[in-house]
């Protein structure tokens, strides 16, 4: 069976750069990726409602048509979380794709310009039992 | 394979010190068939840095880069004071620990080029400053800190913080089998 590389994006550069390094991996270790974007829900008294909106899917669409340009086994898959549970939803999705190992940006999308890892990736390092490769942005 | 044991504290700069001793022609071998791609792996002898090794094997010999096998040690301090009997050989038990953990990985078949360095000073500081001009650091998801139930160390919280490249940060039960690594 193929390795599999879960490669976690949302729209920001950090993602990018992410999705930089496990092209550079995926095309020497012949390993397949699979571009996971997480759709946060607000959920409330009259149902649920996405908090993001398509940057993300567009973007997670672009990785992909350019890893499969690089020759490599590539494909998007989309999953919906409750509002602050991404990193979990992140470490079930590797569960069940049985992945090899996980590739975040370093921060994603928050606002707080300063930290240095953002929350998401900061979580699944302490949900993973998979490997997770950080990515800084510089 | 050769080892560097350099006691100083002071930038990382073990490369240099193997050129140094290969000058002094005290280098086991010579320097034509070390990689310049480097990845450099945290160890300490836990069971999860013997995983890191092995991912970064697995993750060199696919990408044609070295590794660099980094053990750190510090006297250990209280209030400021340093509380250590004379003679206690400190470096050698670290340079021991780096071997053991080396052959634990690897047995028989360590890759090639790998370096093992084991230098004086905290993990985190060692590690954040060999992760400049690296390929990956490579490091076990928690090592020998004294909290068993802490899922993330704090030296490999500080990396995946502060590292300036790529962290990757491996979980005991995520190791490759050595079949694995070695393909």
């Amino acid at each position: 069976m193929t390795s599999t590389i879960l490669l976690a994006v949302d729209d920001s550069a950090h993602s990018q750069r992410a999705a930089d390094v496990s092209k550079g991996l995926a095309e020497l270790t012949k390993y397949k990726v699979v571009v996971v974007h997480v759709h946060e829900l607000a959920v409330g008294r009259w149902g649920s409602m996405r908090v993001d909106d398509n940057t993300g899917d567009e973007f997670a669409e672009s990785v992909v048509k350019e890893l499969l340009g690089a020759g490599i086994d590539a494909r998007v898959e989309t999953r919906d979380a409750t509002y602050g549970q991404v990193a979990q939803t992140l470490s079930v999705a590797a569960d069940d794709l049985d992945a090899d190992m996980v590739v975040v940006g370093s921060r994603g999308r928050s606002n707080v310009a300063s930290l240095a890892l953002g929350s998401v990736s900061h979580k699944l390092l302490h949900l993973a039992h998979r490997p997770v490769l950080v990515v800084p942005s510089v | 394979m050769r080892a560097v044991y350099e006691g100083a504290v002071g930038p990382y700069c073990y490369l240099e010190s193997a050129r140094k001793l290969e000058l002094e022609g005290l280098a086991m071998t010579d320097q034509s068939d070390v990689a310049a791609k480097r990845i450099v792996v945290g160890v300490d002898g836990s069971a999860q840095s013997i995983a890191a090794l092995r991912w970064a094997a697995r993750i060199a010999s696919a990408t044609g880069c070295g590794i660099d096998a980094v053990i750190a040690w510090e006297y250990p301090a209280a209030y400021g004071w340093v509380m250590a009997p004379e003679g206690w050989p400190l470096e050698d038990d670290s340079a021991a620990t780096l071997q053991r953990t080396l052959d634990q990985a690897f047995g028989q078949h360590r890759p090639a080029d790998l370096l093992a360095v084991c230098r004086h000073g905290s993990a985190r500081t060692l590690l954040l400053e060999a992760s400049k001009g690296a390929e990956m650091l490579v490091v076990g998801s928690r090592g020998h800190g004294g909290f068993a139930g802490l899922l993330l160390g704090s030296v490999s919280a500080a990396c995946a913080e502060h590292a300036h490249c790529p962290v990757l940060v491996v979980h005991r039960e995520s190791s490759p089998n050595s079949e694995e690594s070695g393909s």
